[in-house]
């Protein structure tokens, strides 16, 4: 039974893996930039089903909950809003020296956290007590609401500080746009024939 | 691995909904009669008018901090789950601690709602403005003239 138990966990990781690969390949190069952030959304479910497998329910929870109902909402929100971003298509590498860079460094990254990842002395580095904290809902609640609660507060005052910050940089946003557009674009412009008739009745 | 297992029934029902609309889709393409495409049926859709512009105008993106409302809310949301699957929510301390967690919430929350109508742009202002580079270009000419 643990034998099965093994194979089955590494057959449902590397389906994953593959998964979220597919999903975060759709979701950089699709040409339509509402499909793209649908496949964000979609890639981000999927990652969840990793810390199912690692048995972090809260974590779990917390990405599906903030990444595939909040985050995806905040870029589908943003890209129907800014009529320009609607039209627009991903960028396209302009050379294929420039492509071949990019492959190159992205190779290099990816061959160095692997031989990390292979030589990180994992199971020395958890606290043997912090396992059970992670898989264990009713535990974690008791570290996270009980003896840590400055933590929760804590995430409480940044998100009050988020709002306020928002609403000051729009309230900013409007006073710049309130300034009034002289030149070529302002009221020296201006050819509507109801003005420059009042203009030259005046004159 | 055991949580994986645990959680099979919630992967069915997530194939059960992308089954459903597969199949509602293919529903309504069996359903509806297949015509070509014309510029009737390709225009925007304004009931009884014809259609001024294109369909996608530019709104005020103001409106995205309702999103971020959104996810404010979903942040609370996910710390109240923690605390509602322990028993630990009988305690006195945490109550306090609840009711401070959520009031801070609360208090940003009511700061935006009642923040953002001061953030749009609004029309008499606009014409207030209007208004105020007309007479000062009025008299900026008057000026050279004189």
């Amino acid at each position: 039974m643990q034998g099965f138990e093994t194979l089955f966990e590494q057959v449902e990781f590397i389906l994953l893996a593959g998964l979220v690969l597919i999903l975060a390949y759709l979701a950089l190069e699709h040409e339509d930039i509402v499909y793209a952030a649908f496949f964000f959304g979609m890639m981000a479910s999927v990652v969840a089903g990793f810390y199912l497998l690692l048995e972090a329910p809260f974590i779990a929870g917390m990405q599906i909950a903030v990444y595939t109902g909040g985050i995806s909402a905040l870029i589908i929100f943003g890209v129907l809003l800014l009529p320009r971003a609607q039209d627009s298509t991903l960028e396209v590498f302009p050379t294929s020296r420039a492509k071949r860079i990019g492959v190159l460094i992205t190779s290099v990254v990816m061959i160095l956290s692997g031989i990390l990842a292979l030589l990180f002395p994992w199971p020395e580095s958890f606290v043997s007590e912090n396992i059970n904290l992670s898989q264990n809902l009713e535990e974690l609640a008791k570290w996270l609401w009980g003896s840590h609660g400055i933590y929760v507060q804590m995430t409480a005052l940044i998100i009050l500080t988020a709002l306020v910050g928002a609403v000051v940089i729009m309230k900013m946003e409007k006073a710049e746009r309130l300034e009034p557009i002289k030149g070529e674009f302002g009221i020296e412009a201006e050819t509507h024939p109801a003005y420059t008739e009042t203009q030259e009745e005046e004159q | 691995m055991r949580l994986f297992i645990d959680f099979i029934p919630v992967l069915i029902w997530a194939m059960l909904a992308a089954v459903l609309v597969i199949v509602m889709l293919f529903a309504s393409w069996v359903l509806r009669p297949h015509v070509l495409q014309n510029s009737e049926k390709t225009s925007t859709y304004e009931c009884g008018e014809e259609p001024i512009g294109p369909a996608r105008v530019s709104f005020p993106y103001n409106y995205l901090t309702y999103t971020i409302l959104f996810l404010v809310v979903d942040v609370l949301g996910a710390f109240l789950w923690l605390l509602s699957s322990s028993s630990l929510r009988f305690t006195e301390i945490t109550v306090w601690q609840f009711i401070l967690f959520t009031g801070i919430f609360m208090v940003g929350i009511w700061y935006v709602i009642k923040r953002l109508p001061e953030t749009y742009l609004s029309g008499s202002e606009t014409v207030e403005l209007y208004q105020k580079a007309r007479a000062s270009s009025k008299s900026s000419s008057a000026h050279e003239e004189a």
